[in-house]
Protein backbone atom coordinates (compact mmCIF):
# COMPACT_ATOMS: atom_id res chain seq x y z
CA UNK A 1 0.00 0.00 0.00
CA UNK A 2 2.42 2.66 0.83
CA UNK A 3 4.89 1.35 -2.03
CA UNK A 4 1.61 2.44 -4.14
CA UNK A 5 1.47 5.84 -2.44
CA UNK A 6 4.72 6.35 -3.22
CA UNK A 7 4.46 5.88 -6.95
CA UNK A 8 1.36 7.73 -6.85
CA UNK A 9 3.15 10.42 -5.35
CA UNK A 10 6.07 10.58 -7.82
CA UNK A 11 3.91 10.40 -10.87
CA UNK A 12 2.37 13.30 -8.94
CA UNK A 13 5.29 15.55 -9.07
CA UNK A 14 6.37 14.42 -12.64
CA UNK A 15 3.31 15.33 -13.73
CA UNK A 16 3.92 19.01 -12.09
CA UNK A 17 7.36 19.47 -13.37
CA UNK A 18 6.23 18.30 -16.52
CA UNK A 19 3.97 21.31 -16.56
CA UNK A 20 6.91 23.83 -17.00
CA UNK A 21 6.72 25.88 -19.68
CA UNK A 22 9.59 24.52 -22.68
CA UNK A 23 11.98 26.57 -23.98
CA UNK A 24 12.08 27.33 -27.34
CA UNK A 25 12.31 30.48 -30.26
CA UNK A 26 8.55 29.83 -31.07
CA UNK A 27 7.37 31.55 -27.33
CA UNK A 28 8.84 34.57 -28.78
CA UNK A 29 6.96 34.89 -32.22
CA UNK A 30 4.29 37.13 -32.84
CA UNK A 31 2.07 38.59 -35.94
CA UNK A 32 4.17 41.71 -36.43
CA UNK A 33 1.46 42.04 -39.69
CA UNK A 34 -1.35 42.72 -37.10
CA UNK A 35 0.51 45.05 -34.69
CA UNK A 36 1.43 47.29 -38.26
CA UNK A 37 -2.42 46.93 -39.65
CA UNK A 38 -3.77 48.01 -35.72
CA UNK A 39 -1.30 50.99 -35.99
CA UNK A 40 -1.53 52.39 -39.93
CA UNK A 41 -4.26 54.67 -39.43
CA UNK A 42 -2.17 56.51 -36.91
CA UNK A 43 0.90 56.53 -39.02
CA UNK A 44 0.02 60.00 -41.03
CA UNK A 45 -0.53 61.58 -38.31
CA UNK A 46 2.86 60.86 -36.27
CA UNK A 47 4.53 62.03 -39.66
CA UNK A 48 2.46 65.18 -39.78
CA UNK A 49 3.72 65.82 -36.09
CA UNK A 50 6.93 65.18 -36.85
CA UNK A 51 7.06 67.33 -39.25
CA UNK A 52 5.28 70.26 -37.77
CA UNK A 53 5.54 69.72 -33.69
CA UNK A 54 3.45 73.04 -32.93
CA UNK A 55 0.33 71.98 -35.14
CA UNK A 56 -2.76 72.81 -32.63
CA UNK A 57 -5.25 70.23 -31.43
CA UNK A 58 -7.55 72.35 -33.29
CA UNK A 59 -5.80 72.37 -36.51
CA UNK A 60 -5.68 68.40 -35.92
CA UNK A 61 -9.22 68.37 -35.71
CA UNK A 62 -10.26 70.56 -38.02
CA UNK A 63 -7.97 69.29 -41.11
CA UNK A 64 -8.17 65.37 -39.93
CA UNK A 65 -11.45 65.24 -37.99
CA UNK A 66 -10.46 61.53 -38.37
CA UNK A 67 -8.45 62.11 -35.41
CA UNK A 68 -10.20 64.13 -33.21
CA UNK A 69 -11.07 61.02 -30.58
CA UNK A 70 -7.42 61.01 -30.38
CA UNK A 71 -7.54 64.69 -28.87
CA UNK A 72 -9.18 63.47 -25.79
CA UNK A 73 -7.20 63.53 -22.66
CA UNK A 74 -6.20 59.84 -21.91
CA UNK A 75 -3.48 59.37 -18.78
CA UNK A 76 -1.66 56.70 -20.27
CA UNK A 77 1.22 55.06 -18.04
CA UNK A 78 4.07 54.75 -20.52
CA UNK A 79 6.95 52.19 -21.33
CA UNK A 80 5.37 49.14 -20.62
CA UNK A 81 4.92 50.15 -16.79
CA UNK A 82 1.66 48.97 -15.06
CA UNK A 83 -0.45 51.24 -12.34
CA UNK A 84 -1.22 49.53 -9.12
CA UNK A 85 -4.21 49.94 -6.91
CA UNK A 86 -7.07 48.70 -5.19
CA UNK A 87 -9.21 45.91 -6.94
CA UNK A 88 -10.77 47.52 -10.03
CA UNK A 89 -8.07 50.09 -9.87
CA UNK A 90 -10.19 52.09 -7.48
CA UNK A 91 -7.97 54.83 -5.52
CA UNK A 92 -6.85 52.81 -2.86
CA UNK A 93 -7.41 55.84 -0.11
CA UNK A 94 -11.32 55.47 -1.33
CA UNK A 95 -11.34 52.27 -1.10
CA UNK A 96 -10.26 51.51 2.87
CA UNK A 97 -11.99 54.64 3.37
CA UNK A 98 -15.89 53.44 2.10
CA UNK A 99 -15.02 50.31 4.03
CA UNK A 100 -14.07 51.27 7.47
CA UNK A 101 -16.74 54.39 7.20
CA UNK A 102 -19.70 51.42 6.42
CA UNK A 103 -18.26 49.28 8.71
CA UNK A 104 -17.34 51.97 11.66
CA UNK A 105 -20.95 53.01 11.20
CA UNK A 106 -22.31 49.73 12.19
CA UNK A 107 -19.32 49.23 14.74
CA UNK A 108 -19.09 44.89 14.56
CA UNK A 109 -17.93 46.16 11.15
CA UNK A 110 -14.74 47.82 12.60
CA UNK A 111 -12.47 45.37 11.18
CA UNK A 112 -13.58 46.02 7.45
CA UNK A 113 -11.65 48.93 7.25
CA UNK A 114 -7.84 47.38 8.32
CA UNK A 115 -9.24 43.78 5.91
CA UNK A 116 -9.34 46.44 3.35
CA UNK A 117 -5.81 48.15 3.78
CA UNK A 118 -4.74 44.59 4.28
CA UNK A 119 -5.96 44.21 0.63
CA UNK A 120 -4.15 47.04 -0.76
CA UNK A 121 -0.95 46.11 0.89
CA UNK A 122 -1.14 42.32 -1.11
CA UNK A 123 -2.89 43.43 -4.45
CA UNK A 124 -0.05 46.25 -5.05
CA UNK A 125 2.85 43.59 -4.34
CA UNK A 126 3.28 45.57 -1.02
CA UNK A 127 3.86 49.06 -2.50
CA UNK A 128 4.25 51.54 0.35
CA UNK A 129 2.67 54.96 -1.10
CA UNK A 130 -0.51 53.03 -1.83
CA UNK A 131 -0.67 51.09 1.81
CA UNK A 132 -0.07 54.39 3.14
CA UNK A 133 -3.12 55.94 1.01
CA UNK A 134 -5.08 53.20 2.33
CA UNK A 135 -4.22 53.79 5.92
CA UNK A 136 -5.30 57.15 5.62
CA UNK A 137 -8.65 56.64 4.07
CA UNK A 138 -8.94 53.73 6.53
CA UNK A 139 -8.54 56.09 9.43
CA UNK A 140 -10.23 58.96 7.70
CA UNK A 141 -13.36 56.43 7.24
CA UNK A 142 -13.39 55.25 10.56
CA UNK A 143 -13.44 58.74 12.27
CA UNK A 144 -16.08 60.15 9.93
CA UNK A 145 -18.10 56.53 10.55
CA UNK A 146 -17.61 56.51 14.21
CA UNK A 147 -18.71 60.62 14.49
CA UNK A 148 -21.56 60.28 12.38
CA UNK A 149 -22.72 57.47 14.24
CA UNK A 150 -22.48 59.44 17.47
CA UNK A 151 -24.47 62.25 15.77
CA UNK A 152 -27.03 59.80 14.89
CA UNK A 153 -27.44 58.00 18.38
CA UNK A 154 -27.43 61.59 20.28
CA UNK A 155 -29.92 62.84 18.20
CA UNK B 1 67.53 45.33 -20.51
CA UNK B 2 66.76 47.88 -18.47
CA UNK B 3 65.57 50.26 -21.88
CA UNK B 4 63.52 46.92 -22.49
CA UNK B 5 61.24 47.18 -19.35
CA UNK B 6 61.04 50.68 -19.21
CA UNK B 7 59.26 50.69 -22.95
CA UNK B 8 57.21 47.58 -22.02
CA UNK B 9 55.71 49.67 -18.60
CA UNK B 10 55.63 52.46 -21.05
CA UNK B 11 53.50 50.36 -23.54
CA UNK B 12 51.05 49.08 -20.14
CA UNK B 13 50.22 52.40 -18.88
CA UNK B 14 49.30 53.54 -22.78
CA UNK B 15 47.14 50.63 -23.62
CA UNK B 16 45.09 51.24 -19.63
CA UNK B 17 44.87 55.04 -20.69
CA UNK B 18 43.82 54.64 -24.31
CA UNK B 19 41.55 51.67 -22.95
CA UNK B 20 39.38 53.78 -20.26
CA UNK B 21 39.48 56.21 -22.47
CA UNK B 22 37.68 54.53 -25.07
CA UNK B 23 34.96 52.82 -22.36
CA UNK B 24 32.52 55.09 -21.74
CA UNK B 25 30.48 56.37 -18.92
CA UNK B 26 26.82 56.68 -20.38
CA UNK B 27 24.79 58.60 -17.81
CA UNK B 28 21.97 60.62 -19.80
CA UNK B 29 19.50 59.56 -22.42
CA UNK B 30 17.18 61.41 -24.20
CA UNK B 31 15.05 61.04 -27.23
CA UNK B 32 11.77 62.40 -28.76
CA UNK B 33 8.81 59.06 -28.77
CA UNK B 34 5.91 58.28 -30.18
CA UNK B 35 3.75 55.40 -27.95
CA UNK B 36 0.51 53.91 -29.96
CA UNK B 37 -1.82 51.48 -28.23
CA UNK B 38 -4.48 49.74 -29.19
CA UNK B 39 -7.70 49.65 -27.45
CA UNK B 40 -9.82 45.82 -28.40
CA UNK B 41 -12.89 47.72 -27.88
CA UNK B 42 -12.19 50.89 -29.82
CA UNK B 43 -9.79 53.25 -31.99
CA UNK B 44 -6.07 53.01 -30.94
CA UNK B 45 -4.44 56.21 -29.45
CA UNK B 46 -1.74 57.74 -29.28
CA UNK B 47 1.11 59.91 -26.99
CA UNK B 48 4.21 62.23 -28.53
CA UNK B 49 6.93 63.59 -26.64
CA UNK B 50 10.86 63.91 -25.11
CA UNK B 51 11.94 61.47 -22.61
CA UNK B 52 14.53 62.62 -20.18
CA UNK B 53 16.95 60.17 -17.83
CA UNK B 54 19.89 60.83 -15.91
CA UNK B 55 20.95 57.92 -14.14
CA UNK B 56 22.35 59.67 -11.11
CA UNK B 57 18.65 60.97 -10.09
CA UNK B 58 16.46 58.35 -11.47
CA UNK B 59 13.51 60.32 -12.66
CA UNK B 60 11.88 59.13 -16.02
CA UNK B 61 10.68 62.20 -16.94
CA UNK B 62 8.09 62.88 -19.94
CA UNK B 63 7.87 66.05 -21.43
CA UNK B 64 4.29 65.36 -23.30
CA UNK B 65 3.44 67.10 -26.50
CA UNK B 66 0.31 65.40 -27.90
CA UNK B 67 -2.45 64.88 -27.55
CA UNK B 68 -2.17 67.09 -23.61
CA UNK B 69 1.42 69.20 -22.47
CA UNK B 70 1.88 67.90 -19.70
CA UNK B 71 5.19 66.62 -17.60
CA UNK B 72 5.20 62.75 -16.28
CA UNK B 73 7.46 61.98 -13.42
CA UNK B 74 8.49 58.67 -13.09
CA UNK B 75 10.63 58.34 -9.22
CA UNK B 76 10.83 54.86 -7.83
CA UNK B 77 7.55 53.40 -8.19
CA UNK B 78 5.36 56.73 -7.76
CA UNK B 79 4.45 58.69 -11.06
CA UNK B 80 3.52 62.11 -10.95
CA UNK B 81 0.85 63.75 -13.61
CA UNK B 82 1.96 67.22 -13.68
CA UNK B 83 0.19 70.34 -15.71
CA UNK B 84 0.53 73.94 -15.29
CA UNK B 85 3.11 73.37 -12.78
CA UNK B 86 0.80 71.38 -10.08
CA UNK B 87 0.38 67.79 -9.56
CA UNK B 88 -2.82 66.32 -10.76
CA UNK B 89 -2.45 62.74 -10.41
CA UNK B 90 -0.17 60.99 -8.18
CA UNK B 91 -0.31 57.01 -8.98
CA UNK B 92 1.98 53.96 -7.72
CA UNK B 93 2.92 51.61 -10.59
CA UNK B 94 4.55 47.94 -10.35
CA UNK B 95 8.01 48.37 -11.59
CA UNK B 96 11.12 50.65 -10.32
CA UNK B 97 12.76 53.01 -12.06
CA UNK B 98 15.74 50.80 -11.91
CA UNK B 99 13.45 48.54 -14.07
CA UNK B 100 12.97 51.01 -17.26
CA UNK B 101 14.65 50.09 -20.32
CA UNK B 102 16.55 53.37 -20.06
CA UNK B 103 18.15 52.79 -16.66
CA UNK B 104 19.53 49.15 -17.97
CA UNK B 105 20.56 50.36 -21.51
CA UNK B 106 22.59 53.20 -19.70
CA UNK B 107 24.41 50.65 -17.14
CA UNK B 108 24.93 48.05 -19.82
CA UNK B 109 22.65 45.40 -18.11
CA UNK B 110 19.88 45.43 -21.05
CA UNK B 111 20.70 42.22 -22.17
CA UNK B 112 19.79 40.11 -19.49
CA UNK B 113 17.29 43.10 -17.96
CA UNK B 114 19.21 43.46 -14.73
CA UNK B 115 17.52 40.47 -13.82
CA UNK B 116 20.71 38.73 -12.09
CA UNK B 117 20.27 42.00 -9.62
CA UNK B 118 16.87 41.78 -9.42
CA UNK B 119 16.39 38.56 -7.08
CA UNK B 120 16.03 36.17 -10.44
CA UNK B 121 17.90 33.29 -10.70
CA UNK B 122 18.94 31.79 -13.71
CA UNK B 123 17.43 28.35 -14.30
CA UNK B 124 17.99 27.22 -17.58
CA UNK B 125 19.71 28.51 -21.05
CA UNK B 126 19.10 26.84 -24.83
CA UNK B 127 19.84 27.49 -27.85
CA UNK B 128 17.38 27.71 -30.69
CA UNK B 129 16.95 29.46 -34.24
CA UNK B 130 19.79 32.00 -33.56
CA UNK B 131 18.30 32.65 -30.24
CA UNK B 132 20.05 32.22 -26.94
CA UNK B 133 17.17 31.85 -24.43
CA UNK B 134 17.42 32.07 -20.74
CA UNK B 135 14.98 31.37 -17.99
CA UNK B 136 14.77 33.14 -14.85
CA UNK B 137 13.07 32.38 -11.55
CA UNK B 138 12.16 34.62 -8.60
CA UNK B 139 14.35 33.72 -5.86
CA UNK B 140 11.50 34.43 -3.16
CA UNK B 141 7.68 34.20 -3.23
CA UNK B 142 7.00 37.63 -3.02
CA UNK B 143 8.00 38.02 -6.57
CA UNK B 144 5.85 37.67 -9.80
CA UNK B 145 6.55 33.97 -11.64
CA UNK B 146 9.32 33.28 -14.28
CA UNK B 147 10.68 35.93 -16.97
CA UNK B 148 12.29 34.48 -20.37
CA UNK B 149 14.70 36.51 -22.00
CA UNK B 150 15.72 35.81 -25.96
CA UNK B 151 19.09 37.79 -26.81
CA UNK B 152 20.21 37.56 -30.94
CA UNK B 153 23.63 38.71 -31.10
CA UNK B 154 23.91 39.09 -27.79
CA UNK B 155 21.19 42.01 -28.04
CA UNK B 156 17.73 42.10 -25.88
CA UNK B 157 15.16 40.30 -28.95
CA UNK B 158 12.66 39.73 -26.10
CA UNK B 159 11.14 39.25 -23.15
CA UNK B 160 8.63 37.46 -21.66
CA UNK B 161 6.56 37.74 -18.28
CA UNK B 162 5.02 35.00 -16.94
CA UNK B 163 2.64 34.51 -13.86
CA UNK B 164 2.87 31.70 -11.33
CA UNK B 165 1.01 29.21 -13.22
CA UNK B 166 3.43 29.92 -16.01
CA UNK B 167 0.80 31.66 -18.34
CA UNK B 168 2.01 34.34 -20.07
CA UNK B 169 1.26 37.90 -19.12
CA UNK B 170 3.00 40.07 -21.60
CA UNK B 171 5.42 39.75 -24.42
CA UNK B 172 8.11 43.09 -25.29
CA UNK B 173 10.17 42.39 -28.36
CA UNK B 174 12.74 44.98 -29.06
CA UNK B 175 13.83 46.12 -32.73
CA UNK B 176 15.97 48.07 -34.76
CA UNK B 177 18.82 48.54 -32.69
CA UNK B 178 21.17 52.32 -33.13
CA UNK B 179 24.31 52.75 -31.88
CA UNK B 180 24.82 56.16 -30.04
CA UNK B 181 28.30 56.72 -28.58
CA UNK B 182 28.83 52.84 -28.50
CA UNK B 183 25.65 52.21 -27.22
CA UNK B 184 23.22 50.27 -28.15
CA UNK B 185 19.63 51.27 -27.96
CA UNK B 186 16.04 49.69 -29.77
CA UNK B 187 14.28 52.08 -31.31
CA UNK B 188 11.39 50.13 -31.56
CA UNK B 189 9.74 48.49 -28.65
CA UNK B 190 6.42 46.31 -29.50
CA UNK B 191 4.87 45.28 -25.78
CA UNK B 192 1.76 42.47 -25.88
CA UNK B 193 -0.29 42.34 -22.73
CA UNK B 194 -2.53 39.42 -23.14
CA UNK B 195 -6.01 40.16 -20.42
CA UNK B 196 -8.97 37.09 -20.43
CA UNK B 197 -8.27 35.97 -23.85
CA UNK B 198 -7.36 39.62 -25.38
CA UNK B 199 -4.39 41.08 -26.76
CA UNK B 200 -3.58 44.69 -25.81
CA UNK B 201 -0.76 46.31 -28.06
CA UNK B 202 2.08 49.07 -27.26
CA UNK B 203 4.22 49.97 -29.71
CA UNK B 204 6.59 53.03 -29.07
CA UNK B 205 9.52 54.11 -31.48
CA UNK B 206 12.02 56.49 -30.19
CA UNK B 207 13.99 58.88 -32.40
CA UNK B 208 16.48 61.96 -32.59
CA UNK B 209 18.59 59.76 -29.50
CA UNK B 210 20.88 61.71 -27.32
CA UNK B 211 23.29 60.18 -25.08
CA UNK B 212 25.28 62.39 -22.28
CA UNK B 213 23.72 65.75 -23.19
CA UNK B 214 24.79 68.60 -21.68
CA UNK B 215 21.60 71.20 -20.74
CA UNK B 216 18.63 70.98 -20.33
CA UNK B 217 19.62 70.03 -16.33
CA UNK B 218 15.60 71.16 -15.00
CA UNK B 219 14.08 68.13 -16.93
CA UNK B 220 16.92 65.62 -15.98
CA UNK B 221 16.40 66.53 -12.31
CA UNK B 222 13.08 67.79 -12.68
CA UNK B 223 11.99 68.67 -9.16
CA UNK B 224 8.47 67.98 -8.37
CA UNK B 225 6.12 70.20 -7.26
CA UNK B 226 4.57 70.36 -3.40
Amino acid sequence: MYKRLSIVFVFFVLSVSIKAITLNAELFDYNEEKVAAEFSELNLLESMLIENPDLSLSDIAFRFPQYAYLLEDKEVLPFGNTQVAAPGNIPSFWWAFSFSFVGSYFIYGAVAGPIAVAIVYFNTDKNKPETKKAIYGCLTGTVLGLGIRYVVSNL
Amino acid sequence: MQLKLFLFFLSVIFFQTSFKLGAQDFYRFKADYTIKINNPTGKPTMKMGTVFYDKNFKKIVIKNGFPVKENIVQSDTSTYFIRAGRVVKHISNRLPVEFSIFHLALNGNLANYGLDKAGYILEDVKRDKGLVIASWTPASNNLQGKILIATKNKELYSIIFLDKNEEIISKHIFHKYTNIKGLGFPTEIVRIYYNSGKELYELSTYRNIKINETGNDEYYNYQIPE
